[in-house]
């Protein structure tokens, strides 16, 4: 900024102070609210640009199913969109929107873990957001009811890590 | 009945039998019942054939609910993603075009994700200043307009998520505080509208790129 215009701000700003009725500032009574915080907060800032990503996803036919999930740490959001390409018919394509953590050992042999369920639904389309609510993988398992395989397309933007080499059923 | 009468205890083979009996008994509710419902254990099959064993849930995960208004979860919205590429040019000799405000539609409960990054005087992080808000929109008669801040900084990049706590326009004031020209690079993907040129929210008339300039 050159002196100039520093000057020529400064007294703008003096003027429409002296001058009530006159600013922007006086014409709107604002109402200031406080942004919520914790796992309300409206805007959470992440430390590098997000990323974006398309995914086209085979499913085999007559109820061949595969799951397509995400990694995420607690907090991180995504917005997502996914549709069946040349639709089977909107009763004949289920979804199960779902995370889980990290499943850990238990002294019994076995494995434990939180799943939570986003949304269970049957239709060719949906379109979304996650803030996910624990570190964990997160993502959909998509299931082909109609007796032709398809592709679903899914878009997806946000702050998040791809799992590559995801097993294919 | 003579009182103090003391009843027979029961011979040691009808004492085995019952005792045995009720083993029997809870062994087979066990069994039958509580393992497929509780455990995930079926041996009989019984839980399958009577459809107990759906009452444990997939087997060893604890099926977590969250509170109903936790921000931490999925929302649901009936129109397509989209992503824009937005570049704002704020020059310093060009008058009146060192700052503006460039901001975009939201209903509550939109969210969108952003990225922006400014070029042009990388040596001077802090001689960009941003007011990243929210302004209610429109506003009833006679009631004043809500405003909440998101973040205020100096900075030359910031990336995160927004969920409009109500319906508005919501963006950034962007100011170059620098003696370079400046181009700001701001990506948007989410549920949100443009704002056309002109209108409140967007009076510099900022265009997104076309789509085959957005990469």
């Amino acid at each position: 900024m050159t002196m100039n215009s520093l000057v020529l701000r400064i007294a703008a700003a003096l003027a429409l102070t002296a001058l009530p009725g006159t600013s922007f500032a006086a014409q709107v009574q604002w109402n200031e609210v406080e942004m919520a915080t914790g796992d309300n907060a409206a805007a959470r800032f992440f430390p590098s640009a997000y990323r974006t990503d398309t995914v086209d996803v085979p499913v085999r036919a007559n109820d061949g199913d595969i799951e397509y999930m995400i990694k995420m740490k607690a907090g991180d959001t995504v917005v997502y969109s996914w549709e069946v390409l040349a639709k089977p018919g909107e009763d004949l394509f289920y979804s199960e929107f779902h995370g889980h953590t990290v499943p850990t050992p238990t002294a019994a042999g076995g494995s434990t873990g939180t799943l939570m369920f986003y949304r269970k639904a049957t239709g060719t389309s949906s379109h979304g957001t996650l803030t996910a609510p624990f570190e964990g993988i997160h993502g959909w398992y998509l299931q082909n009811q109609s007796d032709k395989p398809v592709t679903v397309r899914l878009r997806l933007s946000g702050f998040y890590e791809v799992i590559s080499d995801q097993a294919h059923p | 009945m003579t009182e103090g009468q003391v009843s027979r205890p029961p011979s040691a083979s009808k004492l085995a039998l019952l005792t045995g009996g009720a083993l029997l008994v809870a062994t087979a509710i066990v069994v039958l019942f509580v393992l497929p419902a509780e455990f995930h254990r079926d041996p009989t099959g019984f839980g399958r054939l009577t459809g107990i064993d759906q009452l444990a849930g997939p087997e060893v995960i604890n099926v977590a609910n969250l509170p109903a208004e936790s921000g931490t979860a999925a929302r649901y919205y009936t129109t397509p993603l989209r992503n824009d590429v937005i570049e704002i040019a704020l020059n310093p000799d060009d008058k009146g075009m060192n700052d503006l405000e460039y901001k975009v539609k939201m209903k509550p409960g939109g969210t969108l994700t952003y990225s922006w990054n400014v070029t042009g005087d990388e040596d001077h992080p802090d001689w960009f200043y941003f007011d990243f808000h929210g302004e209610s929109r429109p506003t009833p008669p006679g009631e004043k307009p809500t405003v909440v801040e998101y973040l205020q900084a100096t900075a030359i990049t910031s990336s995160g998520s927004l969920i409009a706590p109500f319906e508005g326009i919501h963006g950034w004031y962007l100011q170059n505080q620098s003696d370079k020209p400046v181009v700001v690079h701001l990506r948007l993907s989410g549920f949100y509208e443009l704002i056309p040129a002109g209108e409140y929210g967007n009076e510099a008339g900022i265009a997104p790129l076309p789509p085959d300039k957005q990469k």
